[in-house]
């Protein structure tokens, strides 16, 4: 049933607590309520309106407005000014190419990540070092705890009825962070894909669980060590689609400094990812066979070489994390390709900073 | 017409409400479905083949193929 736009509960946080859960509002913890003011302190950093529709959210094409987004970011536990963050990851959800209705609905253990680069990440404190991608930072934590309960409460993917994740993972809590452009060797993410560094994006993949790529001691060692954790990863090689690595810092600068540039780092990774047909069970040598023909036109020997991703450009790079070298390597959903929106005011224009969208009061 | 596997089953329902049809017509398959090599695909609709068309023709609202 969709969210109404008010109710009324008894004032008690334990109250509260039952409802969300009762309706199914909650991921299982504590909610923030979205009270009317509340909600209309997180609308206050927005200047568009409030009834405007971001878009249709699958799988139940739930209304995206900025008030249903906004209640859903108080909800998470978001600071009203993280609200341009979130407004802007779930218009990444809605490019087409991510294909949030297969994200939403798929069994594999799938969740959204979103990263976040630009002035922005810094002016919010979105945490791009130690600890990342775990707890302790509140505009990670909630920023991608409010994308999740927009999917659900919005999107209709409710756990065990239109979201039958056969073990899902623990990223669909929440997944956000920054990139660390300041250690990083090569151009931002965002810079990569036609921005200037002065604006600020959200990109988001759909990620299943990451496998450590650990240690190396030189460009060739890591980024062999990252090929080698894709052969593993057979919903990859049966299926194909993208693969995001996030590199730390120490890694980053050792390949960098081994005089690979990003292209560089790509092309050799995706030559070292892959295996020959020979190397699968027979099981799923058909499947591969039907689900990535195009790899077979030339032939269809077992020697015919069955790369993770059809191309290096699907492989995407971001450099995330502190000290220490421990990188992560993310096989994407199959059936997605990654998406980045710039934040914008409502004539589509970037901002420098959350402020520049704030009402006056 | 909705053609899904059993673990979908709930969503193709939920769905389909949510576009407007309150009763679609439904087709559950054997999950998963996707993964069967050709041969066993072809075995599940030899074994349904009545159902499915009985659902097609209107005669039924919706049936499970095993």
């Amino acid at each position: 049933m969709p969210m109404p736009d008010e109710v009324e509960v008894l004032d008690s946080y334990d109250a509260i607590y039952e409802f969300s859960l009762k309706e199914g509002w909650s991921d299982g913890l504590p909610i923030v309520p979205p009270t009317v003011e509340r909600v209309n302190t997180m609308l206050a950093w927005t200047d568009r309106d409030a009834d405007e529709i971001v878009g249709y959210i699958p799988p139940l094409n739930g209304e995206a407005s900025i008030r249903r987004i906004a209640a859903n970011a108080v909800m998470a536990g978001c600071r009203p000014e993280y609200l341009p963050v979130v407004i802007t990851a779930v218009e990444a959800l809605l490019d087409k190419g991510f294909n949030l209705d297969a994200v939403q609905t798929t069994t594999g253990p799938v969740t959204t990540l979103a990263i976040v680069n630009g002035p922005i990440a810094r002016e919010l404190g979105i945490n791009a070092g130690t600890n990342a991608f775990g707890p302790g930072w509140r505009s990670n934590a909630t920023i991608g705890r409010a994308v999740r309960l927009i999917l659900v409460n919005i999107g209709g993917a409710r756990p065990g009825e239109t979201n039958q994740r056969t073990q899902g993972q623990p990223g669909m809590f929440t997944f956000c962070a920054a990139e660390n452009e300041a250690r990083s060797p090569w151009e931002p993410f965002h810079v990569e894909h036609g921005m200037t560094r002065e604006k600020s994006t959200v990109a988001v993949f759909a990620v299943g669980a990451s496998l450590d790529i650990y240690e190396g001691e030189n460009a060739t060692d890591i980024l062999t060590t990252a090929a080698h954790q894709s052969q593993a990863m057979m919903s990859k090689l049966c299926n194909g689609g993208e693969c995001l690595i996030a590199l730390c810092p120490e890694q980053a600068q050792v390949v960098a400094s081994g005089g690979f540039s990003k292209q560089q780092a790509r092309e050799f990774l995706w030559k070292h990812t892959g295996v020959p047909l020979s190397n699968l069970m027979p099981y799923y040598r058909q499947i591969v066979r039907k689900r990535r023909p195009h790899l077979f036109e030339k032939g269809g020997g077992d020697s015919t070489w069955i790369p993770v991703v059809d191309h290096p450009d699907r492989l995407h790079l971001i450099v995330i994390g502190g000290e220490s070298r421990h990188s992560s390597f993310f096989a994407c959903f199959a059936y997605s390709r990654v998406a980045l929106k710039c934040i914008t005011n409502r004539q589509g224009e970037a901002v420098r900073s959350v402020a520049d969208l704030r009402r006056s009061s | 017409m909705v053609f899904c596997s059993q673990a979908f089953s709930i969503l193709a329902r939920a769905q389909a409400r949510a576009l407007g049809m309150e009763r679609p017509r439904l087709i559950v398959l054997p999950h998963p479905f996707g993964s069967l090599p050709d041969e066993a695909v072809k075995d599940v609709l030899q074994r349904g083949r009545a159902e499915v068309l009985a659902v097609i023709a209107g005669k039924k609202e919706a049936a499970e193929v095993m």
